[in-house]
């Protein structure tokens, strides 16, 4: 049995159709570290790296080309940004994931927002107390049936279509 | 007097497609632990405070809320035990956290499962809050 994540398919599909890359910005969690190593090592390394300098909760890798380099950068982001794209458990670790590139059939360089698809709700939930991180169990379910009554139809539109062949 | 607003705090809810009606879905949850580190074998005997198995080798206690109705599941996990514990600070100074032995640090999620019917198959969807630190329900693994 597993749980796999709701997601409107529609970034991965233009990230797919980009023929060169010129920006690559991926911001995620500490905990997340280990699996963009699994990814792509350099990258892994590069957020392991950050992580022990820094010991930030959040860490970003922004990579640009040089001035005057015809605007690209290594043709191999392409293929990790791809990767990880395709990341179940990309929604929980990544906290912003932006790549812009050379859309081959709109002939027109576009910025993709990657996690722009992910079927998610935010809502500010009561907590236990003002002290406390541990928020209101009641509250808490309340906002879970919440999120999914909004967002119901597009929620059963994703789940029929991870049945797909 | 001007009365405090309650605190709250801003959480992402992520939403999964399990395949199988819910009550499967709580069968198999009831009996797993999406610790980040390890999948540990749940059999949980009802306890006073709900369904609680102790752990074993650093893995850590799951308790699993029995006050709640079939389709809302609470899951605790230590996040740590000693050695591990933060300080307590006080103007400066710092001294150990004053718990027993026996005793750790939890973090909840919850998990909500609502029954569906996907192509015309018997299915779930399942919302839950994100905590950085404690376990994704998307790492829930079978038992044995």
């Amino acid at each position: 049995m597993t749980f796999r994540p709701l997601l409107r398919n529609d970034t991965r599909e233009v990230l797919d159709r980009l023929s060169d890359i010129r920006l690559f910005r991926l911001r995620i969690n500490r905990a997340y570290v280990d699996e963009v190593q699994a990814t792509d090592q350099s990258l892994g390394g590069a957020f392991a790296a950050a992580s022990e300098v820094g010991q930030a909760e959040d860490l970003e890798v922004v990579l640009r080309p040089r001035r005057h380099s015809r605007g690209r950068i290594a043709e191999g982001m392409l293929g990790v940004a791809r990767r990880l794209a395709r990341r179940e458990d990309l929604r929980e670790g990544a906290i912003n994931f932006e790549v812009r590139g050379f859309n081959g059939v709109t002939e027109h360089v576009e910025l993709v927002d990657i996690l722009s698809d992910r079927l998610i709700a935010t809502r500010r939930i009561l907590r236990e107390s003002a002290r406390s991180r541990a928020l209101d169990r009641w509250a808490t379910y309340a906002a879970i049936e919440d999120g999914y009554r909004e967002m119901r139809d597009d929620l059963v539109r994703a789940a029929s279509a991870l049945t797909l062949p | 007097m001007a009365t405090t607003a309650p605190e709250t705090a801003e959480r992402r809810i992520h939403y999964y497609r399990v395949d199988g009606p819910a009550s499967t879905t709580m069968a198999f949850l009831s009996q797993s632990t999406s610790a980040r580190h390890s999948a540990t074998s749940i059999h949980c005997p009802f306890a006073e405070n709900g369904r609680y198995l102790s752990g074993d080798g650093g893995h850590g206690d799951l308790r699993l809320d029995g006050s709640l109705s079939t389709n809302q599941l609470l899951f605790d996990l230590p996040r740590s035990g000693a050695p591990g514990l933060p300080h307590i600070e006080e103007t400066g100074t710092l001294s150990p956290l004053g718990i027993a032995e026996s005793q750790g640090i939890a973090e909840s999620i919850h998990v909500v499962l609502f029954n569906e019917t996907i192509l015309g198959v018997p299915s779930t969807i399942a919302g839950s809050e994100f905590n950085f630190f404690t376990a994704r329900v998307s790492r829930a693994s079978p038992t044995t």
